[in-house]
């Protein structure tokens, strides 16, 4: 009986899936998980230059959602310039591509549609070797209708110079095939310069794996983006610095504040290493305020890496900043922020590219301050994540 | 002999159950098909619809705004019977209790609007295809914020309009607990898509 009952535990507990009867705790995981948005490929920073870089063994149909991050090197010589530019399945028809853009240049708001183009546009573009540029894409890939692309970079971007902040439509008038290879390119042989890197994200369907029950991860996951730190203020302060950071292994970070303003008309902005020195600092936004849109750059900003601001205390803004903080090159953001809501009026919606003009420093902390003391008001939540390429 | 074979087997079993708290490096776990809850401090997703009938309405139940406190919600949509806008609302509320501020892009044309509206407008659907992503601040206590981009009325390789916004919901008190889609009757089309991500936390 007591074998019987025995070879009976054994193998309801073989069959069983892990976790079906509680949560089983796990330190740090690696693999395909279903329902989490993972990295699929990370080129690593280039060693080389290159014309372009594919990234293959994809199912766009099966996969339905990709997020890809460019941060791009221009790697021409004598400064003719580049654009970083992607295709899917490496079609170059000429018109198969269209976009809609919306930019910010200096002062000049402006728009841009073009309804035959041989790519999706784009990830940056430049005129000066080694100038650099950040985007991000969301990729809605299945077929059956055209594949739709919403993509934000900040382009040409040397020293304290941001040149274009830009927002994209894109679409692909291929409705049949599925999608198997991006191509992210260069306009220009060696475009692509040493130094730039491509990260495609995608949602993991991994419905034909083991089974498990329910999972708690207290260490890391692999491959997806991780809370680093978070917090809620209980009291009003100047400043939140989040320390122990090390960007040259992470990479990449986002942080998020949900902004509550704690004194009347404050700003809010961001410092890595705790630099407060205006010239090392410069950005390109892009604005709408009511009925006006508008751009503005400053190549030497004494508000940092703008957040945002808020007029009146007890006013909330709520702010995203995408980071690229490995060093080598200037550091560089892309931050949009919902500034000055006050019940049902926002004061400005903004989109901004931002950089930070030191390429040696490893960014090991990062400060959330403001303007004025005691700005960060109750209730002011903030959460650093990033992304697990280690 | 035999008490000791089941003292082992029972140690294995139990050390079966918790080795993975003790390791310090990744574990590999190949494909993992988790059923019930995946919890770390990160993003699951929480609802993935692709519509096989043309639908009036969607709705994301059981929400939890106040312990996720952060979502994100993606659409594909493809234009269905009537061509109207597609709106969003929380927790049923249809007051004139959310406000936008906008900038759009389309053709050449450039522009910006700030209105208070009776919901947070997703797409403003003109046929074709709209693809958007609105990440939210879902949290009660203070008002409740979502930025919004899209592109919107695809047709080949001509789109109609793109646009990046921040909305607020003046609600201060209610949890989230649901969030509906609105469309003209019909019109989020088959094949419209609709994934919303939500925040997690380890145990």
């Amino acid at each position: 009986m007591k074998k019987l009952l025995l070879v009976l535990f054994l193998a309801l507990s073989l069959i069983t899936p892990q976790g079906a009867f509680a949560y089983k705790d796990y330190s740090s995981i690696d693999g395909k998980i279903n329902d989490l948005m993972q990295v699929v490929s990370d080129s690593g920073e280039l060693g080389a230059a290159a014309t372009s870089v594919t990234i293959n063994n994809l199912n766009g149909n099966t996969d339905k959602e990709y997020e890809m991050i460019v941060r791009g090197i221009d790697g021409v010589a004598g400064n003719n310039g580049t654009s970083f530019i992607m295709r899917f399945n490496n079609d170059s028809g000429a018109t198969n591509y269209g976009f809609q853009a919306l930019s910010g240049s200096n002062t000049t708001a402006s728009a841009a549609r073009n309804t035959g183009i041989g790519a999706i546009y784009r990830f940056g573009s430049s005129t000066i070797t080694g100038s650099s540029c950040l985007g991000i894409a969301h990729i809605y890939a299945k077929s059956g209708y055209v594949r739709t692309v919403i993509l934000k970079s900040a382009e040409n971007i040397y020293t304290t110079t941001v040149s274009n902040i830009m927002l994209w439509g894109d679409s692909w008038n291929n409705t049949a095939d599925n999608i198997t290879e991006i191509n992210v390119l260069a306009l220009d042989a060696d475009g692509i310069g040493i130094g730039s890197r491509m990260i495609l994200l995608k949602k993991v369907d991994a419905t034909s794996g083991k089974r498990y029950g329910a999972m708690n991860i207290k260490g890391k996951v692999k491959n997806v983006w991780q809370e680093v730190t978070k917090g809620t203020l209980t009291g009003a302060a100047t400043s939140v610095t989040i320390s122990n950071l090390t960007g040259n292994t992470d990479v990449i970070y986002r942080l998020r504040v949900r902004h509550v303003e704690g004194v009347n008309s404050s700003s809010i902005f961001l410092e890595p290493n705790g630099d407060t020195t205006t010239a090392n600092y410069g950005i390109q936004k892009l604005y709408g305020s009511d009925t006006t849109v508008a751009a503005y750059r400053s190549t030497s900003y004494g508000y940092h890496w703008w957040l945002g601001y808020a007029v009146t205390a007890g006013d909330i803004g709520y702010y995203e900043a995408l980071i690229y903080a490995k060093s080598g090159y200037v550091r560089t953001a892309i931050i949009e922020s919902v500034i000055g809501v006050a019940t049902t009026t926002i004061t400005t919606i903004e989109l901004h590219g931002s950089v930070w003009n030191n390429t040696a420093d490893e960014i090991t902390s990062l400060v959330i301050n403001s303007e004025d003391a005691n700005a960060l008001g109750i209730g002011t939540f903030y959460v650093l994540e990033k992304l697990n390429l280690n | 002999m035999k008490k000791l074979l089941y003292l082992i087997i029972a140690g294995a079993l139990i050390f079966s159950c918790v080795d993975d708290i003790f390791a310090t490096n990744y574990k590999q776990m190949g494909k993992v098909y988790w059923q019930g809850n995946f919890t770390y401090d990160g993003w699951v997703k929480a609802y993935e619809n692709t519509l096989v009938a043309n639908a009036t309405t969607i709705t994301l139940n059981n929400l939890v705004g106040n312990t996720a406190v952060e979502y994100a919600l993606e659409i594909r949509f493809i234009a269905g019977a009537t061509a109207g806008v597609y709106l969003l609302i929380f927790n049923g509320d249809t007051g004139s209790n959310y406000g936008q501020q906008r900038i759009y892009a389309g053709g050449a044309t450039a522009g910006a609007l700030r209105s208070t509206r009776s919901d947070i407008l997703l797409i403003a659907d003109g046929g074709g295809v709209s693809q958007g992503f609105y990440p939210f601040y879902a949290k009660s206590g203070y008002g409740r914020t979502l930025i919004r981009e899209t592109l919107e009325n695809v047709v080949g390789t001509t789109i109609d309009q793109i646009y990046i916004a921040g909305y607020s919901w003046s609600n201060t008190t209610a949890e989230i607990i649901n969030a509906t889609i609105i469309g003209n009757s019909d019109d989020i089309g088959i094949g419209s898509y609709t994934c919303l991500w939500k925040r997690v936390y380890k145990q």
